[in-house]
């Protein structure tokens, strides 16, 4: 069930006021209106297009915090949120398929890098991603979000660079970097 | 890694960055001196930057399990009813199509191509496949995308497949012979389109009580092939109806696919082979323990020829199906057709032993004795109702009521009968009402000479009339001594209703509508339904009440709903007597009106097999095939009515009209009371003034209203020099209504006439999609000559050609070449 809108604003802004609390309840409310709204996108239009994380994203601040007169720092901290929260949607998604495909039967190669499915990304590619940001995060907290945001959340560089509040132009050489940076990191996972 | 490193590593992957080639192994030597491993690891960076970029996950892979539907759920408005199966390409479900409220078929076509332009193209094979029409080939209704799956949304079949059909054994010759005839024609047609099957095979032949239906064409290059180049030859996976079938076992693959080459016409020769090959066998042609072991005997080894003598006269066929190189084999499946028929042909004509000599009847109106209103209504009604029932008897053609008629009221002179009507025997009878009885005295006799075959009196009560029909039919046969099919005997005996009461309805409507005036037709409307209040299962009466409701759309303009109830009321009437000759016949024009000419020639031609005598079904023809731009066909078809019955009513004189041949359409038209055609006949001949002064007398009488009096009304004032008027009166083409392509064909000649090039291409394009194909007008009717040079004309005339050759395939696939041979 939906919180009532408002709810959301109310703890965004406390957020800034440095309740160190609001960020705990913030975080299950648009975890659970991210998940909501992916199911409900699978029931009733899954025929019409393929779903792109950033339309969930900015379907559940619509919905849970759009409602207030329309708060930039509201929407770039709801975004902000919603990057880490989609990440940890899509990898336990993945990590879930890919255990069940590991007890199933002998899968080959190709269908398992694909998944059989040529526009989604194979459930290894977003755990190999994941673990990649997990040694980053301690390097450099700044890039992972980046990453959260343009990689699992499909922002682009305009909104990413609202999200976190640093320049377009930061955004772009610093994602170029990243992208870099997770093309030797998978390279190596997947080597033998 | 430090943080302190890794912001190093940014800096100098930074700098680096915005240089090229030399400065850029400048600024890595000055950043990086000795650290060689800070170099490599930035270099490493570098060149990872130049590589395909990342995909971002969707969030669809959320939901990772390949598409399945469950009942109640819907794909657009299809709603899923149940799993019917898998096959190689995906999944098949039953479902309900929510918008035309029928039962479809839904198939998942996992596309494996990863790039967009692929999809495209396999989205466009897909659009082209929902424009087939042929009656052996599964219609793809359309398709329906989720960005991932593709959707055909197909004919629901019911029947069985080839291959589980095999399972039993070999088939009987005939049998095989049918299902390969129609396989081939389905072929051709395909072919005729550029579409290639690929994956020809049993389990893609449904066997259905309509015949057979091909499935899976076209798109089998799309599934998984573990043998050949992707993208090109085929073979489907696992055959869900053969448990233990090894994947894509090659059984039916042509030695060119084998060896991943590409897949064209000859490949599905090649498959037609195998399958005739099996079918008369039982055995395949090509078999083996491993696919090695098939592979080889397809590329290298001839199958051993058939043995016993009934089936070896088709091993010339299988050889030459069964050639190595395409090249070898026969050209198209129509050649393929002509040697499988000719193989067969002996038998044919022992098949055909039921040829035999034709008895032409006619059924005189009855002379009632004493005239009173209460009987006076079975003098017509009576011999009309039971002409009806006598005409399901194929070794009988009867002469229609109209005919009769003009013989009407006077003792029968079997001599003037015979010469007037053509006919070898009548039936005369006559009537005498006495205190609720009813006696009907009558008499079978042979014509010239008069000589009596059997009379009899029946005494029945008022309300046992209608067994009188019955008896009196079963007692014709009888004494013409003519042999009955089961299916004959059955259609004659479901012609009677279940109360006397629907029947004296039955009788008194189809008295009044002898007369086709509105007012008549309005009050048989009314009667009829009357009819079917009373009996719901009365066949017969449906039929007729669905011609009064089209002849009423058509003329009387009153209600759009006129049409969709007519239509109705056939489906009725077939559902409840699937072989009612009065049905089929007088459902041809309201098929032709609706868009369905096509499937109007392929269901007569069909008919005409078994049911070679009936004048009327040829006058359907006629109609049908000058529709379907089969002009020869059509005036062939017109022949062979007038043979079976001088005094037979058809429409060659539209016919007539498309081939340019006006003066012809004038003297067939003009011993009848029409509207239009022989006004716009004396139009295109220049003669303005006497199509004018018709059609002038005609508005004073009382003009038709419907798409009808729209062209008259359009054509009048065109004469009269009132283009404004002329184009008041066409209808807008928006109109959701359908409307009958033939007269909108009409207006749209007015249109070019008044140079209004622009609407009437659409017009006419709105015509071609409704089953009119206007040839060969589209290049030689004068009144169209504005609009060749019109730049919409280029696309129309190519959408008219387009669906000739279609529906030719299917003409040429129904028989037609064969049912209309002049003889």
């Amino acid at each position: 069930m939906a919180e009532p809108p408002g709810e959301v604003s109310v703890l965004l802004a406390e957020m800034r006021s440095g309740r160190k609390d609001a960020f705990a309840r913030a975080l299950p409310l648009i975890y659970n209106e991210l998940r909501r709204l992916a199911a409900r996108y699978m029931r009733d239009e899954r025929r019409a297009h393929t779903l792109q994380p950033t339309a969930l994203v900015h379907e559940a601040y619509l919905r849970l915090a759009g409602q207030d007169r329309a708060d930039w720092r509201n929407r770039a901290q709801f975004i902000a949120i919603a990057g880490q929260l989609m990440r940890r949607i899509l990898v336990d998604h993945a990590r879930k398929h890919y255990a069940a495909k590991r007890v199933g039967s002998l899968v080959t190669l190709k269908e398992g890098l694909n998944d059989g499915r040529p526009e989604s990304v194979a459930s290894e590619e977003i755990l190999a991603v994941d673990q990649a940001l997990e040694s980053l995060s301690r390097l450099d907290p700044r890039q992972v979000r980046i990453i959260e945001l343009r990689y699992f959340c499909g922002l682009s560089t305009e909104e990413t660079a609202e999200a976190i509040g640093i320049s377009e132009r930061s955004v772009a050489r610093e994602w170029a970097l990243a992208k870099a940076w997770l093309r030797t990191q998978l390279a190596e996972r997947t080597r033998p | 890694m430090t943080p302190e490193r890794w912001s190093k590593v940014k800096e100098v992957f930074f700098a680096a960055r915005d240089a090229r080639g030399q400065s850029r192994a400048a600024i890595l030597d000055s950043a990086c001196g000795s650290d060689e491993a800070l170099r490599s690891e930035v270099e490493q960076l570098l060149a990872a930057e130049s590589e395909p970029s990342l995909r971002s996950p969707t969030a669809d892979s959320l939901f990772d399990t390949p598409v399945q539907l469950k009942p109640g759920e819907k794909v657009a408005h299809y709603r899923i009813e149940s799993l019917l199966g898998e096959g190689g390409m995906g999944v098949v479900y039953r479902a309900w199509d929510e918008q035309l409220e029928r039962p479809v078929a839904i198939k998942t076509v996992r596309s494996v191509s990863k790039d967009r332009e692929s999809r495209e193209r396999l989205w466009r094979e897909a659009r082209s496949l929902a424009k087939i029409s042929h009656p052996n080939v599964c219609q793809v209704f359309g398709a329906e995308d989720d960005g991932q799956t593709l959707f055909l949304i197909l004919e629901l079949l019911q029947g069985e497949t080839l291959a589980d059909c095999l399972k039993g054994g070999a088939l009987p010759v005939t049998g095989a012979i049918a299902i390969i005839s129609e396989i081939l024609g389905a072929l051709d047609a395909l072919h005729s389109l550029g579409i290639v099957h690929r994956d020809l095979k049993p389990s893609n032949v449904f066997l259905t009580s309509h015949g057979v239906k091909l499935l899976d064409f076209g798109l089998a290059r799309y599934t998984r092939n573990p043998f050949s180049a992707p993208g090109e030859t085929a073979l489907t996976a696992t055959d869900h109806t053969a448990p233990g079938t090894i994947l894509g076992t090659p059984y039916y693959m042509s030695p060119e696919q084998a060896v991943g080459g590409l897949a064209g016409p000859g490949s599905d020769i090649f498959a037609a082979g195998c399958i005739l090959y099996e079918m008369l066998s039982g055995e395949r042609a090509f078999s083996g323990d491993s696919v090695v072991d098939i592979l080889y005997q397809v590329i290298h080894v001839q199958p051993q020829p058939l043995e016993p003598a009934e089936i070896s006269i088709f091993n010339e066929v299988i050889r030459r199906a069964l050639m190595k190189r395409p090249e070898d084999r026969y050209k198209s499946a129509a050649d393929m057709l002509r040697e499988v028929s000719k193989a067969a042909a002996p038998k044919n004509v022992c098949d055909r032993s039921t040829d035999g000599p034709v008895t032409r009847l006619i059924v005189l109106p009855f002379r009632i004795l004493r005239k009173d209103e209460e009987t006076e209504f079975l003098a017509y009604s009576l011999p009309d109702a039971i002409s009806c029932s006598l005409s399901g008897v194929d070794k009988l053609t009867v002469r229609s009521t109209l005919a009769a008629l003009r013989f009407e009221g006077q003792a029968p002179d079997p001599k003037r009968i015979a010469a007037e009507a053509d006919v070898d025997a009548i039936l005369a009878g006559t009537l005498l009402r006495a205190a609720g009885q009813l006696r009907l005295s009558w008499q079978l006799m042979e014509a010239p000479s008069g000589t009596l075959i059997s009379s009899d009196v029946l005494d029945v009560s008022i309300n046992d009339l209608f067994q009188v029909q019955d008896g009196l039919a079963q007692q014709i046969v009888t004494s013409l001594m003519l042999p009955l099919t089961a299916r004959e005997r059955r259609v004659l005996r479901h012609d009677v209703p279940g109360s006397a009461k629907a029947y004296e309805y039955y009788l008194r409507a189809n008295q009044i509508a002898v007369h086709r005036t509105l007012e008549n037709m309005r009050l048989a409307r009314d009667l009829y339904l009357q009819c079917v209040a009373e009996d719901a299962n009365y066949a017969p009466a449906w039929a007729r009440l669905g011609r009064v409701h089209r002849f009423l759309e058509k003329f009387g303009g009153e209600s759009d709903e006129n049409i969709r109830l007519a239509d109705e009321e056939f489906r009725t009437a077939f559902r409840l007597n699937p072989d009612l000759t009065l049905a089929h016949n007088l459902y041809t024009p309201i098929e032709c009106d609706q868009g369905s000419a096509a499937q109007a020639m392929v269901r007569l031609l069909k008919r005409a097999r078994y049911r070679r005598h009936d004048p009327e079904l040829f006058a359907g023809l006629v109609q049908a095939c000058r529709y379907c731009g089969e002009l020869q066909a059509s005036l062939a078809a017109h022949n062979r009515a007038r043979r079976l019955d001088p005094n037979v009513v058809t429409s060659a004189e539209h016919t007539y009209f498309l081939l340019g041949e006006y003066p012809k359409t004038l003297a067939f038209y003009d011993n009848k009371a029409g509207y239009y055609l022989d006004a716009a006949a004396l139009a295109a001949l220049g003669r303005n003034e006497e199509a004018l002064e018709r059609l002038r007398h005609r508005k004073a009488e009382g003009a038709p209203t419907g798409i009808v009096g729209a062209a008259v009304e359009s054509l009048r004032c065109y004469l009269e020099g009132d283009i404004e008027g002329c184009l008041m009166a066409v209808p807008a083409l928006e109109s959701p209504d359908r409307v009958d392509p033939e007269s909108l064909f009409y207006i749209a000649r007015h249109l070019a006439r008044i140079n209004l090039g622009e609407r009437a291409i659409a017009t006419l394009g709105k015509v071609i999609d409704s089953g009119f194909l206007c040839a060969p007008s589209l290049g030689n009717d004068p009144w169209l000559a504005s609009l060749r040079s019109d730049p919409g004309f280029g696309g129309l005339s190519e959408k008219a050609e387009q669906r000739r050759i279609e529906v030719h395939a299917a003409f040429l696939q129904a028989g037609g070449e064969d049912v209309l041979r002049e003889s």
